[in-house]
């Protein structure tokens, strides 16, 4: 698809096109892969660690312990979003830090505060999911679609 | 360049010796056949002859590295620890033992479970029921306390 857009433009911008192909920065991609992987896993191993902590002190079992886990990891990031520590991270490591729930937290808590100044409900209120809505929307509605499928194979495939 | 080439190597070295040396030890540590299990006895409780006999059955599997089991006058709470690794199979493995469990235990009832809590729990409670700490109304007030937490879902 790229190719036949190529063709479409005219010849300065295909000259300009390969004269900027040749000169750009490779991004380096395994360096980036491997950051992530680190990050992220950090970040799990963290969470683990709370879960254990929950299982040993509380009455939590391993099925359980996964809330307050998610509400523990929510609550380190806004604090760490506050204080602009998760920017760092996140600019360190990109996907390793916003795959896990801390970066779903993150962009409620960085959107909170950028539109702070606006005022609570027309700036905070409104402007607070404006990045997470979609999360929520796409999740739950891909959850919708892989019950639906799953009640039908149950129901009548008989799996 | 050359310090980090140097730490680097140190890194290595300090990571593959690490890791040279800690599995023999662990190997030896569980060794295949007998994971951690110690079987009570306590004549004034309930008789803990069912829970010994399940523990007897299932320390047979290799997979299982610790057992935990109570059991008071017609049901038995059993909770089994299993390799890290075959964890990836567990809920094909619960079936197996409970089906295991049902065939030898017919006129009990029995749960279940493969949670840490579960097993951490119900090692407290074996160890009062060892050294005779606990009352029989007690000892089946926590019984069905364990048995409701395991059914717990969020």
């Amino acid at each position: 698809m790229a190719d036949e857009k190529k063709k479409n433009l005219p010849p300065e911008a295909q000259k300009y096109q390969d004269f900027q192909s040749k000169r750009e920065v490779k991004r380096p991609l395994l360096k980036n892969c491997i950051k992530a992987f680190l990050v992220g896993g950090i970040i799990c191993f963290i969470g683990q660690i709370i879960t254990t902590f929950y299982i040993y002190n509380f009455k939590f079992t391993e099925q359980t312990a996964g809330n307050p886990t998610t509400a523990t990891l929510i609550f380190i990031t806004m604090l760490l979003t506050g204080f602009g520590v998760y920017d760092r991270i996140g600019q360190f490591s990109g996907a390793g830090s916003a795959v896990p729930v801390t970066g779903f937290g993150n962009a409620v808590i960085s959107s909170a505060i950028e539109y702070r100044t606006e005022g609570f409900v027309l700036g905070v209120g409104s402007n607070m999911l404006k990045l997470a809505g979609p999360v929520i929307v796409y999740g739950v509605f891909s959850a919708f679609i892989v019950a639906l499928i799953k009640t039908i194979l149950v129901q009548w495939g008989g799996f | 360049m050359r310090t980090t080439t140097v730490f680097f190597f140190l890194c290595l070295a300090l990571l593959l010796t690490a890791c040279g040396n800690e599995p023999p030890q662990e190997q030896g540590q569980q060794s295949v056949d007998s994971p951690d299990i110690t079987k009570i006895s306590n004549e004034k409780l309930i008789s803990q002859q069912p829970s010994n006999k399940a523990k007897d059955i299932l320390s047979d599997y290799e997979e299982i590295t610790a057992i935990k089991s109570v059991n008071t006058k017609d049901s038995l709470f059993i909770a089994v620890e299993v390799e890290h690794h075959e964890r990836f199979t567990m809920s094909q493995l619960e079936k197996k033992y409970k089906k295991e469990m049902k065939k030898h235990f017919k006129d009990m009832k029995i749960e279940f479970s493969t949670d840490k809590k579960i097993v951490l729990e119900l090692e407290k409670l074996e160890q009062k029921i060892h050294h005779n700490d606990i009352s029989k109304k007690e000892m089946e007030k926590k019984f069905k306390q364990i048995a409701k937490l395991a059914k717990e879902q969020t």
